[in-house]
């Protein structure tokens, strides 16, 4: 009952998933209700998105691209519908955001690219479908780095997004448009996707929270693939509570839709949120301590770690000797990848085709070289290379079993803990701009969370506290590991944690 | 157990992403691209890209592959290539489907985004003479 006794008391967009699913079924509120509230708060920040101030003194986020409030207002009128009969599902109502790397029949998806700008899907991505089959309302459309490759938001063909938390930052990426239309309370959830932490780092940097399960425990079918072997799916929220509730809908086999997901149903994740913690044992590698980490950051990330020291875990220090190469090793891997999945945009079928062009190679040279954005270009280019004859064994080949190696190292470290944690990031929310020119600087940021991704374990983003921002404060997350299919435990530290400690209820200002 | 031919990226990298803070390893090795290279993957990769553009994405380029000569350093000796990373705990098999009809024609919802279209067909510049 105690969500719904704060869904009484609080204004909907401080709700959170649990509580808004709650005032639901209480018919405290109708999903029609919420829905409008959610969708004129997003047209409002798209109002104002525009890098001009506004009249009343605000910027908007930039992080929707896409609402199509009478598509969303119809989702909702058939939810209210299920309320009514008692059929609801078990976040019927409750309204999200998706991602725009996940294709949707009822809105465009554009993937951050100019190359897919007036696309519709004839399909839903089985993660929407399933979310939807959960019961839930899609707001609409949240940007992202353009096919999902940055670590700012700033590669997106529409525009970056701005960090609520301070506009003239990054909010982190590729999931940048979710993390921080979840921190200016445009929705309580959303879709993210995680290929080398981009689920983790703009949680991290929009002090929000977020999990990226096992690869392959969630479909990729329908989400516009960037590095297959290391693209996942996951939800965003404010609570561990949150995040558990979402990713029970979205995982799940999809053996006719994808070879890779793994025969793993799907479970119960809120079971064990309020197990103790006593005797937990968790691994602090050295390696993401070193000397390269921000003071702020480690001052937050170590009293987190405290917290939970005082909740009864235990903190013993493990290695993980080759986190420093999961850098070149990921840059290699991705890129590779990435360039044999855009080679399908070629302006044939779907996507942008040049105007000029004076037969059918110089249409894919046109249309690729207009469609795809600098940052695509040069992974596309990389990766041509690393594959190419009299390099692949050097460099992919070497790449993969040094990711074994990578992933063996994690295993002995499961030997002695029971989770790992650390910081996700090097520093707080740099400046937009402030790596422009330098896109190995972006590379060097994401160090933290390229291991799991190459080892393909769970991992997740926790609100920690905040660094210093000259004068605004600026969130930073604290980064949990667990072992293959080992979501539950890390959603019950990161729920303990979030218990004692309050970092997920502050709202940037202004919101 | 030794993995390593040299331990000299070992806590080296600083983390920090100023430029002029950059470790040692990263701008002392000697490979990279040159232009003509750069022509021939813009060619592979089927993108246009003009002589000035393709001059500063080497620039960007090398950069990056300066950081990944050090995986030249690691003793990959009898050490699988790890493409399911799953599969380091468990046999992962890549399913196929039964080969049978599963969808339906949806000819035209499937061809709305085409860029041009007639009669059904996507149309594409004259490939036969």
């Amino acid at each position: 009952m105690s969500s719904l006794v704060t869904a009484l008391s609080k204004p909907l967009h401080d709700l959170t998933v649990a509580e808004l699913a709650a005032g639901l079924k209480a018919k405290t509120f109708s999903a029609t209700e919420v829905a409008q509230y959610f969708v004129t708060r997003a047209q409002n920040d798209m109002g104002t998105s525009d890098p001009v101030q506004g009249a009343d003194n605000t910027w908007g986020t930039g992080s929707f691209l896409a609402l199509n409030p009478e598509a969303t207002l119809a989702q909702a009128q058939a939810a209210d519908a299920r309320l009514a009969a008692g059929t609801g599902g078990a976040l019927e109502g409750v309204p999200l955001g998706h991602k725009d790397i996940f294709v949707t029949q009822s809105f465009p998806t554009t993937a951050g690219s100019k190359m897919l700008e007036g696309y519709r899907s004839p399909f839903d991505a089985t993660v929407v479908r399933q979310l939807a089959e959960a019961g839930m309302v899609t707001v609409g459309k949240l940007n992202c780095d353009e096919f999902a490759m940055g670590s700012a938001n700033e590669n997106s063909a529409f525009g970056p997004v701005r960090n609520p938390w301070d506009m003239t930052r990054v909010p982190g990426g590729s999931s940048g448009g979710s993390a921080a239309a979840i921190a200016a309370r445009l929705v309580p959830a959303a879709t993210g996707t995680d290929t080398g932490g981009s689920i983790r780092q703009p949680a991290s940097f929009c002090g929000i929270t977020g999990i990226k399960p096992t690869y392959g425990r969630a479909s990729r079918y329908g989400m516009i693939s960037y590095a297959s072997s290391l693209d996942q799916a996951g939800p965003m929220a404010r609570t561990a509570e949150d995040c558990a509730l979402l990713l029970r809908a979205l995982c799940g086999p999809d053996p006719d839709r994808d070879s890779t997901s793994l025969d793993v149903p799907s479970e119960d994740f809120s079971r064990s949120l309020n197990d103790s913690l006593e005797g937990l044992r968790i691994g602090i590698p050295k390696e993401f301590f070193g000397e390269g980490l921000a003071s702020d950051v480690r001052t937050a990330v170590d009293a987190a770690l405290a917290e939970l020291t005082k909740l009864g875990a235990k903190l013993l220090p493990i290695s993980l000797p080759l986190t420093e190469l999961s850098i070149p090793v990921y840059y290699i891997i991705a890129p590779a990848e990435a360039s044999s999945n855009l080679s399908r945009f070629d302006g044939v079928k779907f996507g942008h085709r040049a105007n000029n062009f004076t037969d059918l190679e110089s249409m894919y040279k046109k249309s690729r070289a207009e469609g795809f954005g600098q940052e695509v270009k040069r992974r596309i280019m990389t990766g041509t290379y690393v594959l190419s004859h009299g390099y692949y064994d050097a460099y992919y080949l070497q790449a993969q079993k040094i990711r074994r190696m990578i992933a063996q190292d994690f295993q002995n470290a499961f030997k002695v803990c029971d989770v790992i944690a650390g910081p996700v990031a090097p520093k707080v929310a740099w400046r937009l701009g402030e790596n422009a020119n330098d896109p190995v600087a972006d590379y060097l940021a994401d160090i933290f969370t390229l291991p799991a991704s190459l080892a393909g374990l769970p991992g997740m983003s926790v609100p920690a506290g905040f660094g210093s921002g000259q004068g605004k404060p600026l969130p930073v997350g604290l980064q949990l590991i667990g072992n293959y299919f080992k979501e539950a435990q890390l959603l019950n530290v990161a729920h303990r944690l979030q218990q004692a400690t309050d970092f997920h209820l502050f709202k940037p200002e202004g919101v | 157990m030794t993995r390593y031919k040299n331990v000299r990226f070992k806590s080296q990298l600083g983390l920090t992403v100023a430029p002029q803070l950059k470790p040692a390893f990263f701008t002392a090795h000697k490979m990279s691209l040159q232009s003509q290279d750069m022509v021939r993957m813009a060619s592979l990769a089927k993108l246009e890209i003009n002589p000035q553009e393709l001059e500063l994405m080497r620039t960007s380029i090398n950069d990056f592959f300066k950081m990944v000569q050090a995986i030249g350093s690691v003793d990959t000796t009898g050490v699988e290539p790890l493409a399911h990373p799953v599969a380091i705990i468990q046999d992962v098999t890549l399913r196929l489907r039964d080969d049978v009809v599963s969808e339906t024609n949806r000819r035209e919802a499937n061809q709305q985004s085409a860029p041009a279209i007639d009669r059904g067909l996507f149309l594409v510049p004259k490939v036969v003479e």
